[in-house]
């Protein structure tokens, strides 16, 4: 028995030691993720300054709810400066040419999907983080690409923009193949970069099945707009687009009271996650991270549910994921595409494929 | 004229699509209820392209050619009708060919800007898969992923380069022939307006036409499509639409900063450029030099390569020079050099078409009677220059202000300027903000237009 009660005592102190060493352990992390963030928080107000630059549909920040959410986020007095610029390839082309040159990144963040990042990580042209050290809402595995550069902030899902007007009911069109039968022909519009393909071609169909496709498909077309044209839909010039960049490129306008919808195609459900990282040689890094960070908050996110119609499917709450869910029911099997995909696919291969595509497209 | 500058080309392509597309076209539309026709007008194709892109190039070559011919020498054409000559007689035989010089230069100015053409190739062609160069080179070039593809681009330029050359020559001949087209003189020299008689009626309805299709509609347009939410043709369900939103959501800090960007470089690119222009004009037609022609091909050269490439050139330039040295990349002032060089070749065309008609009898007068070469130039050349420079001083700041490639390519939120603004919008999607800030632009640009019109109607040369 005295035997017995040593032994429990030895178990039950050694578990209380493992225990307090674990939370002591923890709480140190804790205590350092806090003073890391701290840091973060004290460089960012001595550089007073966050300046973003990409494509004006890109990520919408002009109406000052989310500046003012930000600062309030972490007692921060930013002054976050947006300038609308070039397209996602042209700003990656200049952060890569101010990386090599050694010049200062003309924005503090760059936003791009996967290919991008691959190419801004391979001319080291971005920078990495100790995201899971100090940023609350980046934790969950995926979210951050594998070397800690580029973090993902919405999911993408491509797909069929209409006319709803013009189609209603039965006559939306469920799939790209239905694209094919002889009452679309001239109705539908393609894009000139032969958007979503390439994800197509290397995650779902195969290269040659989605070239097949793309011969087929082109004698359909009557024209190409690109994918922020939604204007044109509307005004009844094409019945459809397909396919889009992403949902938003639908739901914007018909937010806007255009007569646009959007339905996912069930034979290319696709999700592509849309990045966003610091530039090596960014002004203001520090504001950039906080950023970052803050986009992922559940507030944020639920901003660019309601101005961007996107979220990250990867975290609780997310519209997204409910929809890829109900999908998921009826047996739609999503393939998601992140840099790991383009890590896989090699650029050039992918690159070569996309110029046969606007090729076919072009005809 | 001047009001289209301030008119993105895409508005007014968007504009034309609405009357004319073979689908959703009003026009065609009525065509169809009031006339029974089977196949409508369409606009969608190169002939539909090159209507809506030289309507829109109309402008330029007004001013390339209205500094020559406010110049020509009255007395010619007043001998020519006493000696019988019909008006139609004295157009094709005295009045055209002694304006040759500029009609040529302003043609070979509008046809590397048609071949350069972009925006309206975009808007119009590519919805029907009809390239023109550009639009061909934007598709391949500007791929959705990997990098854009720079190469080609240069490819384009090379190309480019050596159809200018061909044009430089051809242009060159006319310049050697220069003293064929010396019309202002000192034996009683003076330009006369001419009394179009009952043509008038035919010239106002030519003009009110011109500018209804050209300029009304594509302003209307940008101010109806200012107020909706989603581009809509006029309608009256699009009237229940109408709101001042896409104003109210105007990102007036951007605005602001493009803004005063965009009047520095109006103020600053034509003076430098005029300025360079007027030396090369000099010395291409008063020097000896065997070379002179060589000056005339460089200032020529700017407007044959592709504002893209040359842009393009001067990143790779402003990059090479240590920061430490001079840091000029993605500053305005890169901007400024590039635009001033660019606009070399406008501003040159102007000061050749001017002093090609001045004679050098005038000079050779003053230098007789003992006057120096600056007082010549300050008391003869200038004063005769002044029409065409202040006309060449407005239009390169006009189209200094309307430029896109260049400030485009140079882009950084140091430099952003209105144009590069404008397009930002519509390209990311916003098309009617875009048409909102334009409006906004419109009126602020007006009164200097106004300012501009009343002062080149006093000026006259000769007074």
């Amino acid at each position: 028995m005295v035997r017995g009660n040593r032994m429990v005592f030895i178990l039950s102190t050694l578990f209380f030691a493992i225990l307090t060493v674990g939370l002591s352990g923890a709480s140190a992390q804790l205590a350092s993720g806090d003073a890391r963030l701290q840091e973060l928080i004290a460089a960012a107000k001595k550089e007073g300054r966050l300046s973003l630059v990409y494509g004006d549909g890109s990520m919408n920040v002009s109406n000052g709810e989310l500046v003012a959410r930000f600062n309030k986020y972490y007692g921060l007095n930013v002054d976050v400066q947006f300038t609308s610029g070039p397209s996602m390839p042209n700003m990656v082309a200049n952060i890569i040419q101010q990386t090599q040159a050694r010049r200062p990144a003309s924005t503090d963040l760059v936003i791009g999907y996967g290919n991008h990042m691959i190419n801004l990580i391979d001319a080291g042209a971005i920078q990495k983080s100790d995201w899971e050290n100090w940023a609350s809402n980046i934790k969950i595995p995926g979210i951050v690409s594998p070397d800690g550069a580029a973090v993902a902030l919405q999911s993408s899902t491509p797909g069929i923009a209409y006319n709803s007007d013009v189609l209603k009911g039965d006559d939306i069109p469920n799939s790209l193949q239905d694209f094919l039968l002889p009452k679309w022909k001239g109705r539908i519009a393609g894009t000139p970069y032969a958007a979503s393909f390439d994800q197509v071609a290397f995650g779902l169909w195969g290269k040659e099945k989605t070239l097949d496709f793309a011969r087929k498909f082109a004698k359909q077309i009557g024209g190409l707009i690109r994918c922020n044209e939604g204007d044109r839909l509307a005004s009844g010039e094409f019945d459809v687009l397909a396919l889009t960049c992403s949902q938003g490129n639908a739901l914007k306008p018909a937010a806007r009271g255009a007569p646009i919808g959007f339905k996912l195609a069930s034979d290319a459900p696709i999700v592509v996650l849309l990045y966003v990282a610091v530039p090596t040689n960014a002004v203001h890094p520090n504001a950039a991270k906080l950023w970052i960070n803050f986009m992922l908050s559940p507030e944020a996110q639920k901003l660019q549910r309601e101005q961007e119609f996107a979220d990250l499917h990867l975290l609780e709450g997310s519209l997204t994921a409910k929809v890829m869910a109900e999908l998921q029911a009826k047996n739609i099997k999503f393939v998601v595409f992140d840099t790991e995909f383009y890590r896989k696919n090699p650029a050039v291969e992918v690159d070569e494929f996309i110029k046969e595509m606007q090729g076919i497209f072009r005809q | 004229m001047t009001l289209g500058v301030f008119i993105p080309s895409f508005f007014t392509a968007m504009g034309w699509l609405f009357l004319l597309h073979p689908r959703i076209g009003i026009a065609n539309a009525w065509l169809k209820n009031i006339f029974g026709l089977e196949t409508p007008l369409s606009i969608v194709n190169v002939p539909g392209m090159g209507f809506v892109q030289g309507l829109g190039l109309a402008s330029v070559v007004f001013v390339l050619t209205a500094a020559n011919l406010r110049v020509t020498d009255a007395r010619l054409e007043e001998s020519a009708r006493m000696s019988g000559a019909s008006f139609l007689t004295v157009l094709l035989r005295i009045t055209l060919p002694l304006a040759w010089p500029g009609l040529l230069a302003s043609g070979l100015y509008v046809f590397t800007i048609g071949i350069g053409a972009f925006d309206v190739p975009l808007v119009i062609g590519l919805t029907n898969r009809v390239y023109t160069f550009s639009s061909y080179l934007y598709v391949i070039s500007s791929p959705i992923s990997g990098l854009p593809n720079y190469g080609l681009v240069a490819a384009f330029a090379s190309f480019m380069m050596a159809l200018a050359l061909v044009l430089s020559w051809w242009y060159s001949s006319v310049l050697l022939k220069a003293r064929k087209y010396q019309v202002v003189s000192g034996k009683g020299f003076r330009s006369n307006l001419v009394q179009l008689g009952n043509w008038k009626y035919g010239a106002w309805a030519f003009v009110l036409i011109y500018f209804i299709i050209s300029k009304l509609m594509p302003i209307l347009l940008m101010g109806w499509a200012s107020l909706l939410p989603y581009f809509q043709a006029p309608s009256f369900k699009a009237l229940g639409n109408l709101s001042f939103n896409n104003y109210a959501n105007i990102k007036w800090p951007l605005l602001s900063r493009a803004l005063s960007n965009s009047v520095i470089l109006m103020i600053t690119v034509p003076i430098i450029s005029l300025t360079i222009s007027v030396i090369f004009s000099w010395v291409v037609l008063r020097s000896r030099s065997k070379h002179r022609l060589a000056f005339d091909f460089i200032a020529f050269l700017p407007h044959a390569v592709p504002h893209a490439v040359f842009a393009f050139a001067a990143v790779v330039f402003a990059l090479a020079i240590p920061p430490e040295w001079f840091d000029m990349y993605g500053s305005l002032t890169l901007l400024i050099i590039v635009m001033s060089l660019s606009a070399l070749s406008f501003g040159s065309r102007i000061t050749n078409g001017a002093l090609i008609q001045i004679h050098p009898e005038l000079e050779e007068a003053a230098y007789m009677s003992g006057a120096s070469m600056l007082n010549v130039l300050r008391r003869i050349v200038f004063p005769l220059l002044t029409p065409a420079f202040l006309f060449g001083w407005l239009w390169i700041a006009l189209l200094t202000f309307r430029e896109l490639t260049a400030p485009m390519i140079l882009f950084s939120p140091d430099n952003i300027t209105y144009s590069v603004a404008v397009w930002n919008l519509w390209f990311g999607g916003s098309l009617n903000q875009a048409a909102a800030v334009n409006v906004i632009m419109f009126a602020l640009m007006l009164p200097i237009v106004i300012l501009y019109w009343r002062y080149t109607g006093k000026v006259r040369i000769g007074d």
